[in-house]
């Protein structure tokens, strides 16, 4: 009996010295692991004072000489060895000779933008290639101010019909791997995109054949008239030249995983860890001016409060689409800046046509007076935003195709009340909501969850903000959280939605033709918008090459848009962008084609640790 | 009797199996929309033929019933297709993806089970007292805040304030030039298994209490206690065993839902792990991937269900083999 006792007695110690063991163990792990961070490394600044100039030059020789025990960033050049070659690299740097610095960009889980392309197959794999892959061009590139700049292609003309379009090429351009680029490549993309049938190859359907007088000029035939060829070939989704060298050898696109990336752009790819970071640096042979930061690093930060977290302690140097609250917490924080990047995205109200109440013409001129833009660019923006009131298109990014005489729906309630009673919406039976034409009460639904309005749920605070001043007017909202691809099936169920596009969307006659009759997919657009007339103008529009007769179509456009009112617009948003100013300057000297630091921008910043 | 008991087990689980790959099926070509609205959405709105050539090129223009069969046959010839996203084989990637989950969550249900057992039995047996009652209280605290939450403040305070771990990850900037360093893994893993264990540690410990709570009562506690046993030895050999039998599902789902991985804490660690993935590929309307996940998912839980089922045969004597049907 005492002997188990005593048997007892040792478990009992035993289990009280397990329990300790693990708690030791996991103390001692974290302690063990807590090594210190690792901060931002500045080859160059041998004497560590954050800043490269003629200091370090002489911190430098100093080290040479025996004067001064060596470190770590005196290496300039990397090389192992401290010598007159790190002197000649810290002045070629302050002299901004050479790329210098690594720029860290966090990217979601869910990007589909910047960086995002190297984690996912291969280049012909993502839908924003040219800009957001930095490693890859297109032959043009689209500026803010509606016109193009050239990439691969340093000139090019349209015939006056828009049927044939020259494309006369840069002559010193590389691929990554040192093979010359030629107008090979571009007749190459083009078979291999359309013999491969991929998804892609859509962009390119209006395009029958490419001929190529020579090594350094493409002509692209095309099949019928086609004016806005290279808004098309530039962005969203846009085409990527690819090297023909590489690519011809490949079967298999859809199942191709490409471990090199090898185009001709101003970066080019050096490793990556799957899932967590891409790493790039500055392509020393690049054909235009070359970027002057040394290595841009692609950082996996699935939760925006994560990324703001890294921006505030160090970890990266930029955190794009801020929402308004959190550009204002970090507004005065040391060395970090905020600036808005002007309207990025246009909002407006959609009204089906097809769906009770809003099939009623009267009852749609009497709503777009109900909407308070100013509310909703104070309360859902922030004040980061500006009201809009022409027809679709946004004055800042499509300037003078704005048809600026079309009908304009101010805020107006008491207009509204009006145009609502003589169109026989009234309360008939006393209970607080009105009766349509048809006896009924006004109900509406609006489907939130779709497109760019949904992100951070900007059009759920639209939507609230709508119930809650069509309320006054005895009109009953409901809001209906739905997902993305489901929203394209509910604004057809529904009188009232919300839209919110890039302003890529809204900066061209052509985006017009979203109204078309037929416009998706041969089936009705998301207003169920169906005019003859104006599906008319469409096919003049698109067979139109002379900038100054679109123009005036589409005025015709914006002027039946107006009268029939399918859509009243709301706002032009601004995207908010923090970076560190500590560590690069240049952010905001440039308009990006997408808000994520695309290739604009990283060619435009540089160390701000040149002095 | 037992040949027949597994047989019958065995063709029971294929039979939910089978079922269950129906219904993933169904649903997941009954979701609107593709991948392609995904990835390039004003492109898809404007040019029927994007989606066309999509749509021709994974073979999902024919019809459904024949989609179906070709599944079927696929899933069991081991061809489980590749993802519209990554461009690589579903398998591959789910084991990529699987072996990052598995980093965070087999320590932290290992822990978890342990830890919650332990406490759940040890304040079970002694419920009533003051320990037992502010112990249940805190657990009852740490439940009712979600995961995300305690994820989000543990980053702050030793991540940002006191700058002992990493914000986020599993691995630091410098293995871009030095590879992976595998104490640098484990550094980023620390606050994510953390996070976890401390999560699910109150589910097992309810349990475990709730269990040997029903097992003091027990008519054979008393006799135990009678025979003037000791209380640890009644603990252990009378109360213990008994109260650890409906453990035995929850152990074995536990283990079974360490594959589904978790998707707020992979979301705020940014652990690319398999809980991520299929949020993303559900996002994404990746539709071989999320047949894949589910397929995988399936597969493991009725696994552990038949386990369990097994297990039960030898570890309660009680349960006859083929006398309750």
């Amino acid at each position: 009996m005492k002997i188990k006792f005593l048997l007892g007695e040792k478990k009992k110690k035993m289990k009280q010295s397990a329990a300790f063991g693990i708690i030791a163990v996991l103390v001692s792990a974290m302690l063990l692991a807590s090594l210190p961070a690792a901060s931002a490394k500045l080859y160059g600044d041998a004497n560590g004072d954050g800043i490269i100039n003629m200091q370090d030059v002489t911190y430098v020789k100093l080290i040479i000489f025996g004067k001064k025990s060596a470190n770590d960033y005196a290496d300039t050049n990397q090389d192992g060895k401290i010598n007159v070659g790190d002197v000649i690299q810290i002045k070629l740097i302050i002299l901004e000779k050479v790329p210098f610095g690594r720029v860290v960009i966090p990217i979601g889980a869910f990007s589909k933008g910047t960086g995002s392309v190297f984690m996912k197959g291969n280049i012909l794999n993502i839908g924003r290639a040219p800009t957001a892959s930095i490693a890859y061009e297109g032959l043009v590139t689209k500026t803010r101010g509606g016109g193009y700049d050239g990439w691969l292609a340093e000139s090019w003309e349209v015939s006056g019909d828009a049927k044939v379009w020259t494309f006369h090429l840069v002559k010193n351009a590389k691929w990554h791997d040192g093979e010359p680029f030629t107008s090979e490549d571009v007749i190459f993309t083009h078979d291999y995109l359309k013999s491969k049938k991929l998804w892609l190859s859509s962009v390119l359907s209006r395009v029958d054949h490419i001929e190529c007088p020579d090594d350094y000029t493409a002509v692209f035939y095309m099949k019928t008239s086609y004016p806005v060829f290279t808004d098309s070939l530039s962005h969203t989704p846009g085409i990527a030249i690819i090297p023909k060298h590489l690519w011809k050898s490949i079967d298999d696109p859809e199942n191709y995983v490409d471990e090199e990336f090898i185009g001709t752009g101003p970066f080019k790819l050096v490793n990556k860890i799957p899932e967590q970071y891409v790493k790039l640096e500055a392509n020393g042979n690049y054909h235009g001016d070359k970027p002057q930061v040394r290595e841009v690093v692609f950082k996996v930060i699935t939760s925006k409060d994560s990324q703001i977290l890294a921006l505030k302690s160090g970890e990266v140097d930029v955190v794009n689409d801020i929402s308004p609250v959190i550009a204002d917490s970090l507004e005065g924080t040391k060395d970090i800046e905020v600036y808005p990047l002007p309207d990025t995205k246009g909002y407006e109200v959609g009204f089906n046509i097809k769906n009770y109440p809003s099939n009623i013409k009267a009852f749609r001129k009497a709503m777009a007076h109900a909407i308070d833009r100013e509310k909703i660019c104070n309360i859902v923006f922030g004040g980061y935003a500006r009201p809009t009131y022409t027809t679709f298109l946004m004055p800042s990014v499509a300037h003078d195709f704005v048809d600026q005489d079309t009908p304009k729906y101010d805020y107006d309630l008491a207009e509204t009340k009006r145009l609502l009673k003589s169109a026989e919406f009234s309360d008939t039976d006393g209970d607080g909501i009105l009766e349509g034409p048809d006896g009924k009460d006004v109900t509406i639904t609006i489907p939130v969850g779709g497109t760019a309005a949904a992100a951070s749920g900007i059009d759920n605070k639209i939507a609230a903000i709508l119930k809650n001043d069509w309320k006054e007017l005895g009109i009953e909202v409901t809001i209906k959280q739905v997902d993305t691809q489901q929203w394209k099936k509910e604004v057809h169920k529904n009188p009232v939605f919300i839209v919110g596009m890039p302003y890529l969307m809204h900066d061209d006659p052509d985006d017009l033709a979203q109204f078309g009759s037929k416009a998706f997919f041969e089936k009705a657009n998301w207003y169920d918008y169906d005019n003859p007339e104006y599906d008319k103008l469409i096919k003049e529009e698109r067979s139109t090459a002379d900038r100054e007769e679109r123009k005036e179509i589409g005025y015709k456009m914006q002027e039946i848009l107006a009268n029939d009112v399918p859509t009243v617009p709301i706002c032009s948003a601004d995207t908010m962008i923090a970076y560190r100013s500590d560590r690069f300057v240049g952010w905001e000297d440039i308009y990006p084609l997408y808000w994520d630091a695309d290739m604009k921008i990283l060619m435009e910043i540089k160390s701000a640790a040149i002095r | 009797m037992y040949a027949e008991y597994i047989i019958k087990r065995f063709f029971y689980s294929f039979l939910a199996f089978f079922i269950s790959i129906s219904i993933t099926f169904s649903i997941l070509h009954l979701m609107p929309g593709d991948y392609i609205h995904y990835l390039a959405p004003y492109l898809a709105e404007v040019n029927p033929e994007a989606s066309e050539l999509f749509r021709h090129q994974f073979g999902l223009d024919k019809p459904i019933i024949e989609q179906y069969f070709i599944y079927i046959y696929n899933v069991f010839h081991g061809n489980w297709g590749y993802s519209f996203q990554y461009r690589v084989p579903v398998l591959k990637i789910i084991s990529e993806k699987l072996y990052w989950t598995l980093i965070i969550l087999l320590p932290s249900t290992f822990l978890s089970i342990v830890i919650g057992i332990f406490m759940g039995a040890h304040f079970g047996w002694r419920s009533g007292t003051k320990k037992d009652l502010s112990v249940l209280n805190v657990m009852i605290f740490i439940r009712a805040i979600p995961s995300y939450w305690w994820a989000i403040m543990l980053i702050l305070v030793f991540g940002f304030y006191f700058n002992l771990f990493p914000l986020g990850g599993f691995i630091s900037i410098s293995a871009l030039e030095l590879g992976i360093n595998y104490l640098d893994v484990l550094h980023h893993a620390i606050l994510p298994i953390f996070t976890l264990t401390l999560c699910s540690i109150p589910g097992i410990y309810y349990l475990m209490r709730n269990s040997m709570l029903l097992t003091v009562g027990e008519d054979y506690i008393i006799t135990a206690r009678a025979k003037g046993l000791e209380e640890r030895n009644v603990l252990r050999k009378h109360a213990l065993k008994n109260a650890m039998l409906p453990m035995i599902t929850m152990i074995t789902l536990e283990c079974a839902h360490m594959i589904t991985g978790s998707i707020f804490i992979e979301t705020i660690f940014s652990w690319p792990g398999l809980g991520l993935l299929t949020f993303n590929a559900i996002l994404a309307r990746d539709l071989f991937l999320l047949q894949g996940i589910f397929l995988i998912c399936t597969l493991i839980i009725i696994i552990a269900n038949f386990i369990a089922d097994l297990s039960y045969l030898y570890i309660d004597p009680r349960i006859k083999v083929g006398e309750s049907a």
